[in-house]
């Protein structure tokens, strides 16, 4: 990790940061993202309440697709509470347990599973929903939960083979299934498809407590696409703060163990969430139209430095224009400082 | 509902104290809640098992009672009890004249101290100042207010006394100047119900005031505010005092995984919807930090207040908050008032609950003519764990959830262990905070259980499921889950349940000024903010 150098610096690997990776990379520019976790995929499916329209959002379904987790518009999806919520913008495998009419739908739990309950979920969904439960074997005597279903579904093929028998039987007399997110870690759409077609079911995932799989399962698929663009990762050291000079922010520091390491860049977007305000003194919170930081009297208090994400607004629609703006907006300021 | 002889209102420490001391005498009773057990002050405080140090220069009888109470809890209740010892230590900002006053008012007292250098307390306590003059060791402790309100009520139960949560009194009935009859609405059903009887114990804490006034007697209770904070660190091991005259934010206790730093005392109207604003939260930070500076960078948890029910007589004159005795009154209103049968206790502190109990028992055995002496100070609250029983939940849990259910269950580790051998998922760790497995829940919701759980929130009281860092976000949801496979409430009136325990929990997290904690909520408020329509926000 000595003296790294890339073009554009993102930190932050949440929606925001992949998708200013992503658009960035396919503009040629050498990418190196930072991050100190997973992001906000640990929590969420990347379900996207408010589309975030135009370019950003064409940019964003054709990256998705390309990862191979490819998102769809508008419904209505049931969730853990038995209550449904609308969506404009909805991750495949969710999309598949999305309400139809006049369909009859198995809600499929997992006998054991303490923080899904399938009759729960069906009582309060009413007509239409049918509860049914599957046993599946303990591995070594570890209680049922997503994630453990889901990594067995990544590496085990009997397993799979096993889950889609006991789905097959459970959902004979129902057209569409919906089970609590757990279809592996690392399954694309078309391992979703060729399983569905095992199962000879549309299924549809539901968002679980954390860890989310589904999450997880988009930010690998994502991750790995940007790692085909020729996206650079260093994962797993927290930000120590930004590199300024003479008012232009010209990388970062990273805390690695016992030191703090430099990388630096002609521009950097920052995406590190909510609760990163520390990193910015005397930022007033608010960005301008190029989404540079704006301070207390509304001047530009930095430059060669965007934001992105959660830290200016909620929201994955938000992330996504954000992500988009940030990366675009800090390429072309590159290029103004070159000329 | 049938007639019984006492019925006493109020389930915090004291009023579950006394049900268990008439239960032991053979008198029938039955303790009306309104809400659930330790609702009031015994939940709302530190936890401090007082050696009595506090009070020595103050006021020595009430220091002599909390060295011979605190010395008995330890040995009726050591489950409940973490006898972890205290330290009173000698800030050089504080007053030097007042530790010669605390030395001499200890020794007179016979309260057990052993005085340290600078560099002894140091070595004991690493995160005090390096600045500190000095120490000297107390017999304090910490005490489970929950699990100590629980064991009480258990014991009761299983001798015959009656435990009734969510039941509010309405009125209480009167005729040629007795108490006859007390009526009550059970808030959950909506039903109206009325108990006849020959006396009423008002244990009504700070809302004995209210109670008396249902039988148309004043009694003055003024309530004195105290805010507090979680901290989720065990920045001390014992408990740390401030060696000075008492005053804001000069205690910290170690409670489990987590700190608790308090408190605030200020006057308030009554003992409902109390809140701390964040200049009262800042004042006791910053107070905390010269405590234990490691303070200033501690993730606090949640943030709760109480009142300490004072009791004011009309020519108290004008004494308020620390300077109204912190003694209790037990006040017989057929002398006082010229009602028989009702009586009130009043004020006390939690360490004393279990004599304030003997007293008032006293009075309404001598009044039925029952002559049975107290033997509350004498008899374990629980009996002892059978070695083997442990031995068995050692190889069922892992280590530490083993040791805490051992704790926390006692011989009811018997039924742990039938639900684990029939059903191995029950094994499972619902609150990882507090290592709450799944079999416990399912134990505390059980109709079979001697003081049922009937919301979450009241898991919480009896395992302290929800009390660590997550408050609640995860561990809740799974819990409503396991609450409605046991037939406790509908998928809807669940929802329902879940959403309030959500918004309580939050209300809690929502008054911590910074840190780590704001993350964590904004996270709960992002997994379940949009489902619930709290908040607008991105969906799960």
């Amino acid at each position: 990790m000595n003296a790294l150098h890339t073009d554009l610096l993102v930190v932050g690997a949440g929606m925001s940061g992949l998708v200013a990776a992503a658009t960035a990379a396919e503009a040629g520019a050498r990418v190196l993202l930072v991050h100190a976790g997973l992001g906000s995929f640990v929590y969420g499916a990347g379900s996207i309440s408010e589309a975030p329209g135009g370019a950003a959002q064409t940019f964003f379904q054709s990256l998705a697709e390309a990862a191979g987790a490819p998102y769809h518009e508008e419904a209505q999806l049931p969730t853990m509470l038995g209550s449904t919520q609308p969506m404009a913008l909805v991750p495949d495998a969710l999309w598949g347990g999305r309400a139809l009419p006049g369909s009859r739908v198995a809600v499929v739990g997992v006998e054991g599973m303490s923080s899904f309950d399938s009759r729960f979920v069906v009582e309060r969904l009413g007509q239409g929903y049918v509860a049914r439960d599957i046993a599946l074997p303990q591995e070594d005597g570890v209680p049922h939960s997503a994630l453990n279903i889901a990594n067995r579904f990544d590496r085990d093929s009997a397993f799979r083979r096993l889950m889609a028998e006991r789905l097959r039987q459970a959902a004979a007399d129902c057209d569409q299934i919906l089970l609590p997110a757990c279809l592996g870690q690392h399954s694309n759409h078309s391992d979703l498809l060729i399983f569905a077609a095992e199962v000879g079911k549309p299924i549809g995932e539901m968002t679980t407590l954390p860890p989310s799989v589904a999450g997880l399962r988009l930010n690998n698929l994502l991750m790995a696409h940007l790692r085909r663009l020729g996206v650079e990762f260093v994962g797993g050291y927290p930000l120590a703060g930004l590199e300024i000079e003479n008012g232009v922010c010209h990388g970062v520091s990273v805390a690695v163990p016992g030191r703090a390491r430099n990388i630096s860049a002609r521009a950097v977007v920052l995406a590190t969430g909510p609760h990163s305000h520390d990193l910015l003194p005397g930022w007033s919170g608010k960005a301008d139209h190029l989404l540079r930081p704006l301070d207390g009297q509304g001047n530009v208090m930095l430059k060669g430095l965007t934001l992105a994400g959660a830290l200016l607004a909620a929201g994955n629609g938000h992330a996504v224009t954000s992500g988009h703006a940030a990366a675009l907006s800090a390429l072309a300021q590159e290029e103004s400082h070159a000329a | 509902m049938d007639r019984t002889q006492v019925v006493i209102i109020g389930g915090g420490a004291t009023g579950a104290g006394i049900l268990w001391d008439l239960s032991l005498r053979g008198i029938s009773a039955v303790l009306l809640e309104k809400r659930d057990l330790a609702n009031g002050a015994t939940g709302r405080c530190h936890g401090l098992l007082h050696s009595g140090a506090r009070y020595v220069v103050k006021d020595a009888e009430a220091a002599r009672e909390c060295l011979s109470e605190s010395r008995i809890l330890k040995t009726i209740a050591p489950h409940a009890v973490h006898d972890v010892g205290g330290l009173f230590v000698r800030y050089p900002q504080d007053d030097p004249a007042f530790f010669p006053q605390w030395d001499e008012a200890c020794a007179k007292v016979g309260l057990p101290t052993e005085k340290l250098s600078p560099e002894q307390a140091l070595e004991l306590e690493p995160n005090l100042p390096k600045t500190i003059l000095g120490a000297s060791t107390t017999p304090d402790a910490h005490v489970d207010v929950f699990q100590l309100t629980l064991s009480n009520l258990q014991a009761a139960v299983a001798k015959g006394g009656r435990f009734m949560p969510y039941c509010e009194v309405t009125a209480i009935e009167q005729s040629n100047g007795r108490v006859t009859a007390v009526r009550f609405t059970d808030s959950r059903s909506g039903e109206q119900d009325r108990i006849p009887c020959e006396m009423v114990v008002n244990a009504g804490g700070g809302w004995a005031q209210a109670v008396a006034q249902m039988a148309g007697l004043d009694v003055p209770v003024r309530c004195d505010k105290g805010s507090l904070l979680v901290l989720n660190h065990n920045l001390v091991s014992r408990v740390v005092n401030r060696c000075r005259k008492p005053g804001d934010a000069d205690i910290l206790v170690p409670a489990g995984p987590v700190c608790i730093l308090g408190t605030s005392s200020i006057t308030v109207s009554g003992p409902e919807g109390l809140t701390a604003d964040s200049e009262e939260l800042e004042h006791l930070l910053a107070l905390g930090a010269e405590l234990v500076p490691l303070m200033a960078e501690a993730r606090v948890l949640r943030v709760f207040s109480g009142v300490r029910p004072l009791y004011v007589p009309k020519d108290a004159g004008g004494a308020a908050g620390r300077d109204v005795s912190r003694g209790f009154v037990l006040l017989d209103h057929s002398e006082r008032d010229g009602l028989a049968g009702f009586v009130s206790i009043i004020g006390g502190k939690l360490t004393t609950y279990r004599l304030m109990a003997e007293v008032t028992a006293n009075l309404v055995a001598k009044k039925l003519g029952v002559d049975a002496p107290c033997r509350t100070a004498v008899t374990p609250l629980r009996a002892a764990t059978d070695p083997a029983l442990a031995a068995k939940v050692e190889k069922l849990l892992p280590a530490q959830a083993a040791a805490i259910a051992e704790r926390r269950l006692g011989p009811d580790l018997a039924r742990l262990v039938e639900l684990i051998e029939a059903d191995a998922n029950m094994a499972e760790i619902i609150c990882e905070c507090e290592q709450v497995t799944r079999a416990e829940i399912a134990m505390l919701m059980s109709s079979e259980a001697l003081v049922p759980a009937k919301t979450i929130n009241d898991l919480g009281r009896r395992s302290r499921l929800g009390f660590g860092s997550c408050q609640g976000t995860f561990c809740g949801y799974k819990a409503m889950l396991e609450g409605y496979r046991h037939g406790l409430w509908s998928a809807e009136a669940g929802a329902e349940e879940f959403k309030r325990y959500l918004n309580e929990r939050w209300k809690g997290q929502a008054q911590v000024p910074h840190g780590k904690q704001i993350e964590q909520l904004s996270l709960s408020h992002d997994l379940f903010g949009p489902t619930f329509h709290f908040h607008a926000g991105e969906g799960v």
